[in-house]
């Protein structure tokens, strides 16, 4: 690094400007920090970043490993730890990183190999115990079986569960719900009631049972959501359609569960039209927003509302209006 | 973004609860992929939407930009907004063409499409800050000044990778004449 350019840097370790009552600092740590991939979490020390590469000077970043780094809010940086994990001559590359509530959970689901593996690295850099790593599947060497379906993850509301499923049958999915310390919690392998082509779109867990948003495109290639909820206590699998909107097409969704403990659903929607007069996909004319019991499946809320014309007229011109007004009366 | 009968590609962002189980739905216009010619990444007009505890709808607020790059990694970590939530406003950065900075709501919004375009790599930016009052959806915009204050400096604020950090942001920004990388934090005050 150039000399003039670490004179800067010094002198603007922190600099701060008032500007219309908002402050602004920048804070810089000795070196140059480059390959972020994300910023995990925080807490009172500071936060935690993802990087993929060691080196911090070249600007063309390379990928040679994943690095957990933690940052002081004064911008020093604690510490560095290298993410990957070896047994014997196996060695893990984990992409992708949950912050849990004492550390993060490392898995691995890059689709190139046929094995499931989760470790932990703790809040203070060090490697959780060995015991807790667990594996599932065998490994295979290079590239190996490349997967059907993906590994997917989420962690619960509190971060004290993490749920991991995968599926390499139509119907055949298995779960896993861990508790913080990688122990398991429950295990299923369970058949989805679904009929037709399916996909998850999001899943979600509170460590007590699993949730599943499952899309399903009918025989007009329109997209139909339902929840699928798994309970780890018992051998129930029950599927609750996701109508809030109607007959229209959904077009982007998201699924969480509520602060109250419900299952909140919101998507926005394209009114349908007439057959073969419009292609889908034309535009969102509206939102739609279903709140559900968590336990019975029952719809506290289930709410759907257009867009009023001056807002999509900012979008349309008048004459197109017209038309939108016709599909939406 | 004259393509349908509706509000193309509207993508749900972000849902965020309140304490009062109202919820703020946080919508943005993404266009994005690799097409013949290459790759395009296009950040549009972001919606946010009030709903109350009963479902319906408390207002909603349409902020007018357009972003645009080639680069995956780069137009999904610059583009876009960046949010927090302190008291009852929410706060919105994010980068845009110094074309339009100095405009205000209204003389952007009647500016339609005809608002310049940035590209993150190509064009001059500034960091734009978007008050929105929680109590009625209104919006005031103001520009955040680079601290440097040195005329023709290259920055751009990865206001897509920001987190919200109770009373601030931490952000990321790459200074292309520099070659130089920092975190940041926003502090509202």
């Amino acid at each position: 690094m150039k000399n003039t350019t670490k004179f800067l840097l010094v002198i603007s370790v922190i600099t701060s400007v008032i500007a219309n009552a908002q402050k602004i600092s920048w804070v810089n740590g000795d070196k140059d920090v480059i390959a972020v991939h994300s910023i995990l979490g925080y807490d009172d020390g500071g936060y935690y970043i993802y990087r993929y590469t060691n080196e911090r000077e070249a600007r063309e970043a390379y990928y040679d490993g994943d690095f957990i780094e933690k940052h002081s809010y004064d911008g020093k940086i604690i510490y560095t730890k290298s993410a990957d994990y070896s047994e014997g001559k196996n060695t893990f590359l984990f992409r992708n990183i949950y912050m849990m509530k004492t550390g993060f959970i490392l898995v691995n689901y890059d689709n190139k190999s046929e094995n499931f593996c989760a470790v932990k690295i703790n809040l203070d850099g060090t490697f959780s115990d060995k015991k807790d790593v667990l594996c599932h599947g065998k490994l295979m060497p290079g590239l190996g079986k490349i997967l059907k379906y993906k590994f997917y993850g989420g962690v619960s509301n509190d971060k004290a569960y993490f749920l991991g499923y995968y599926h390499e049958d139509k119907n055949d999915i298995t779960i896993k719900v861990l508790n913080d310390d990688l122990s398991e919690k429950w295990s299923k392998n369970v058949s989805f009631p679904v009929d037709g082509d399916f996909t998850i779109t999001k899943a979600l867990t509170d460590g007590n049972k699993a949730y599943f948003l499952v899309n399903v495109k009918d025989s007009k290639n329109r997209s139909r959501y339902s929840m699928i909820t798994v309970d780890g206590g018992s051998n129930t699998v029950k599927s609750i359609r996701l109508n809030p909107e109607g007959d229209n097409s959904i077009y982007s969704v998201d699924f969480r569960i509520a602060k109250t403990g419900e299952i909140l659903f919101t998507a926005s929607y394209e009114k349908n039209m007439p057959s073969g007069f419009f292609s889908l996909d034309e535009g969102s004319t509206g939102y739609a927003v279903m709140r559900i019991d968590a336990n019975s499946g029952k719809e506290n809320i289930s709410k759907s509302t257009d867009f009023d014309k001056d807002l999509i007229l900012k979008f349309v011109t008048e004459k197109k209006w017209k038309r939108v007004k016709a599909y939406m009366s | 973004m004259e393509k349908g009968k509706g509000i193309y590609e509207l993508t749900i962002k972000e849902v965020i609860e309140n304490p009062d189980n109202s919820i703020l739905i946080l919508a943005e216009q993404y266009d994005g992929g690799g097409y013949t010619n290459g790759t395009d990444y296009n950040y549009n007009d972001v919606l946010i939407i009030k709903v109350k505890p009963n479902g319906t709808q408390d207002w909603i607020t349409r902020i007018h930009k357009k972003q645009n790059n080639q680069v995956p990694y780069f137009a999904d970590m610059a583009s876009s907004v960046g949010y927090d939530i302190v008291g009852n406003n929410m706060y919105l950065v994010y980068n845009d063409n110094e074309q339009n900075a100095k405009l205000s709501t209204d003389e952007i919004d009647a500016k339609g499409d005809d608002i310049k375009t940035i590209d993150l790599e190509a064009s001059s930016s500034e960091l734009i800050l978007e008050t929105l009052d929680l109590a009625n959806g209104s919006i005031k915009r103001s520009i955040i000044p680079d601290q440097y204050g040195r005329k023709g400096d290259k920055t751009v604020v990865f206001c897509g990778f920001t987190k919200q950090m109770g009373d601030k942001f931490i952000t990321y920004r790459t200074n292309f004449r520099h070659n130089m990388d920092q975190f940041g934090q926003i502090f509202i005050q």
